[in-house]
């Protein structure tokens, strides 16, 4: 799995690439959770690069959400694939976090705000 | 009775319960005549002794009279003469001396003159003649250091003017002993006055009462005495007391009762009573006393108490231990005579006890005494000869039970023979699985379920209950299922025909009436398809792939063996994937707990909706379980019978499409490997991405949870995922040896609260179930194997 970031005034953008599952999830939280703290921004996760995400990719993604949560900052993904949009139906986490269809899209709701 | 009671019974029992009984009750009635008696007899002879005590005081007293009166009746006399105009004083006390010297009582006499009064040179005058030694002698009291006008015999009659008894007193210089003194007054005619001139006295010596009252006594130790009017004590035993004062003694002693009573005495009254003690050497005594006329002293006699009652007291003593002895004699009289009557009761008890210990050739004595120990006897004879015939009569009807026991056993033997009871039944077969179970209520029973195939790929099947239970049932059960598998046999027949046939000749051959509620169904096991008929049984359940639960309600005709009827034409509806049909009999809803509640059908719905995701195996055996642990400690009251049939398919079959296998250590190292090798699967197959994905996404949580959770032990153990990839979809068979673990019962994760509260994990499972068209799991020895299918999306 391939991290890139790239930092606006105001987003942070994070860009995973390949599979989010149980052997990447953990290496993926280490790697995110201190860019966000450090940051102190709006975090959008884009998902366009990303092929596979499992349950256990789904519980990092929560983590970070709730940390986001708790310092009142805003947190979005975008670019999900039809596959990983279903997934994030069925387990109703489309209702918990906002998602965007494109990067352009976050960004300029997360600038807006 | 147990050894120890009987023992008890022999040693006294009965016979020295009552024997004691009647000691208490001779007691109570002894002690209360005893002391009625001793009361009574203490009356008599207080009685006794206050007569006796008056007697003697009377008699005393007489005699003390007898003897004062004439010292009394001299001078009374001579003091007239005394008065005369020329009183002749020496023939006077010549008269005087004369009765001095006569009477052994007086001691002496003295004629005492006022001043001047015998003639005018003297002042005093006073002549006295006393007693000494058997001569008497003349002495003259008229000394001044005498001074006989200040004596008490001289002044108390001067200053009464009657004739007076002085007290007893000790006379210094003149009779120089103790004596009482009797004096008159007599008078003179001085210019026309009558005046006193002197007064003409007789003592008598104290000494002299004691011969009188030594003989006045009672008993051993009794005593009298005489106190003078002022309470001072005239004659006492061994003269001790004489001139103290009585009072004065008392006092001393501390008795009020003493005192109060010497109080009455000195009042002059007669009185008869307990006195305690007078002085302190005496012991608690009685006393009488009364006062002695003329010179008004008191006579008393007293004797202690207990010389009175010492006679009784020995005689009562004497009484109690014979009464003792008597009572000890009866006793052993009564106890002896007692047990000659129990004895044959100890027997009787003796016989009981070897007959309850099963010898029955024990004889029961017998009595002829007419009374009840005879009606005892006999009615245990009766009992014996009870007990013999019941005892026969039991291990007959025992053996005749046994026998029948031993056929019933057969006979269920032959009856589960009849029914196919060996799992699994068709393990060739991937299409479906089936599960049967029957418990019939009185070993053999009328319930009955069969299945098997007609060809190669219809399987019949059928669920039924006669109507009663027991042989007769068991036999139209056996007639019921042996018709079944005749008629199916004949070809290109459908349910409602073989129905038909089946009423047909049940309704033939019915003498005893009996009938028969049927389900029978026919599953085309490549398309899942079922025709059926229902002649009056309970509706089954179609567990569907997704859960839900739903019965079967049609009935197409009556129950058969009642009326040769046709039945309705038969339904057919379609099993998908994974559906299971579930079928009973009323065993089960009507299963009776011990508050007679029926398990009802609704709680069937309930746990097969609770249990949708297992096995026939599971649903079965969880159903029946249920219904033991609801009817517990209630004797099963109806067979019990149930079925399932779980349908997969041909999808599932190893004929259709391409498969292949593999096997990965337990090593989450190796999941990488895993998600690499499925990929290159799928793209080979062409499968369609989101499908990959699915299958990916499936194969990686399954497999991480049993790698994680799953093990207990650092060896390796191989999992085994069987890929199978036919036209419509992908079929999956996970095969591990990890713990048991079903995640099909797995409760649905969170999906709906706020991200604050959402919960973290869990997800795994929940995804697999909604991503997936069939999940199932089942454990078959010590393995987990799960099943999944994903069809193309």
């Amino acid at each position: 799995m391939k991290i890139t970031t790239e930092k606006t005034s105001e987003v942070l953008v994070i860009h995973p690439e390949g599979r989010l599952d149980t052997m990447t999830a953990g290496e993926f939280e280490k790697e995110v959770t201190p860019l966000i703290r450090q940051s102190g921004l709006n975090v959008l996760i884009d998902f366009g690069k990303l092929d596979y995400i499992s349950s256990a990719g789904l519980r990092s993604i929560l983590i970070l959400a709730k940390e986001m949560k708790k310092k009142e900052n805003n947190f979005a993904l975008c670019c999900l694939n039809e596959t990983i949009m279903e997934v994030f139906r069925i387990s109703g986490f489309d209702t918990i976090i906002t998602i965007y269809p494109t990067l352009e899209n976050g960004l300029s709701f997360l600038k807006g705000t | 009775m147990d050894n120890k009671s009987v023992t008890a019974f022999r040693r006294g029992g009965l016979a020295l319960r009552y024997s004691l009984f009647l000691l208490l009750a001779f007691l109570f009635i002894f002690s209360f005549a005893f002391f009625y008696t001793l009361e009574f007899t203490r009356n008599i002879l207080e009685n006794d002794a206050m007569q006796l005590a008056s007697n003697v005081t009377d008699l005393t007293i007489s005699r003390i009279t007898n003897v004062i009166r004439p010292v009394e009746q001299v001078p009374n006399a001579l003091a007239p003469a005394l008065e005369s105009e020329r009183p002749d004083y020496k023939n006077i006390q010549e008269i005087a001396k004369d009765f001095v010297r006569e009477d052994s009582l007086t001691f002496g006499t003295a004629l005492a003159f006022e001043p001047y009064m015998h003639d005018a040179k003297h002042y005093r005058y006073c002549p006295y003649f006393f007693e000494s030694r058997n001569r008497i002698i003349q002495k003259d009291l008229a000394s001044p250091e005498y001074d006989y006008f200040s004596r008490d015999w001289y002044r108390i009659p001067k200053i009464l003017g009657t004739p007076v008894w002085s007290e007893p007193y000790y006379d210094k210089g003149g009779g120089d002993t103790m004596m009482c003194t009797y004096s008159v007054p007599f008078y003179r005619e001085f210019r026309g006055n009558r005046t006193f001139a002197g007064v003409i006295t007789m003592d008598i010596s104290l000494q002299s009462f004691n011969h009188i009252l030594n003989s006045a006594k009672v008993y051993q130790t009794g005593f009298s005495f005489l106190v003078s009017r002022r309470g001072k004590f005239i004659t006492y035993p061994q003269g001790e007391y004489v001139n103290t004062d009585i009072l004065d003694l008392v006092r001393k002693n501390g008795d009020p009762r003493a005192l109060k009573i010497a109080e009455r005495m000195l009042k002059g009254e007669r009185l008869f009573t307990e006195i305690g003690n007078l002085e302190q050497r005496q012991l608690p005594s009685l006393i009488y006393f009364a006062p002695v006329p003329m010179t008004g002293w008191i006579f008393a006699l007293t004797f202690p108490t207990q010389e009175l009652y010492s006679g009784l007291y020995s005689f009562f003593k004497k009484l109690a231990l014979i009464f003792s002895l008597s009572l000890f004699a009866m006793i052993i009289f009564s106890v002896l005579i007692t047990r000659k009557f129990t004895r044959p009761i100890s027997k009787l008890v003796d016989a009981t006890r070897r007959i309850g210990q099963g010898d029955f050739a024990a004889d029961i004595p017998v009595y002829r005494s007419r009374d009840e120990i005879e009606q005892l006897s006999n009615a245990f004879s009766v009992m014996k000869e009870d007990l013999v015939n019941y005892i026969r009569n039991l291990r007959e009807s025992t053996i005749e039970k046994e026998k029948i026991e031993g056929e019933l056993k057969i006979a269920r033997d032959i009856q589960m023979g009849m029914i196919p009871t060996k799992f699994p039944a068709f393990p060739d077969r991937k299409e479906f699985d089936i599960y049967g179970f029957i418990e019939p209520a009185k070993k053999v029973g009328g319930d009955l379920y069969d299945f098997f195939f007609i060809d190669d790929e219809r399987l019949c099947f059928a669920i039924g209950d006669v109507a009663g239970k027991g042989t007769p049932a068991a036999l139209f059960m056996a007639i019921t299922t042996t018709i079944l598998r005749a008629e199916t046999q004949i070809a290109g027949l459908n349910v409602s025909k073989v129905i038909e046939l089946m009423n047909n000749y049940l309704c033939k051959n019915n003498d005893s009436n009996l009938f028969v509620t049927l389900f029978l169904g026919i599953l085309n096991t490549s398309k899942g398809e079922v025709e059926y008929v229902n002649a009056g049984h309970n509706f089954p359940f179609i567990i569907k792939n997704n859960g839900t639960v739903s019965e079967l309600k049609n009935t197409h005709c009556i129950p058969l063996g009642i009326t040769s009827n046709s039945c309705r034409n038969q339904t057919t509806f379609n099993l998908d994937h994974g559906d299971t049909i579930f079928l009973y009999t009323d065993g089960i809803s009507e299963a009776f707990n011990n508050e007679d509640q029926q398990y009802s059908i609704k709680r069937i719905n309930e746990m097969l909706r609770n249990n949708a995701n297992h096995a026939p195996y599971e649903i079965v055996n969880r159903i029946v379980d249920d219904v033991n642990e609801f009817s517990h400690g209630i004797e099963q009251s109806d067979d019990i019978s149930v079925l399932a049939i779980q349908y997969f398919g041909k999808h599932l079959s190893k004929e259709t499409g391409p498969t292949h296998q593999i096997v990965i250590p337990n090593s989450e190292e190796n999941l990488p490997l895993l998600a690499e090798k499925i990929m290159r699967l799928c793209n080979d197959l062409n499968i369609p991405s989101g499908s990959t994905y699915k299958v990916n996404l499936v194969v990686e949580e399954l497999i991480s949870n049993t790698i994680t959770l799953g093990y207990n032990d650092d060896l390796q153990h191989d999992i085994i995922l069987n890929f199978q990839f036919d036209v419509e979809s992908i079929s999956i068979e996970i095969i591990d040896d990890a713990k048991e673990f079903n995640p099909v019962v797995i409760a649905d994760a969170d999906t709906t609260s706020e991200i604050s509260e959402r919960k973290i994990g869990g997800m795994g499972i929940h995804l697999v179930k909604n991503l997936t068209d069939a999940f199932t799991y089942h454990r078959e020895d010590t393995k987990n194997i799960t099943k999944i299918i994903i069809r193309y999306s």
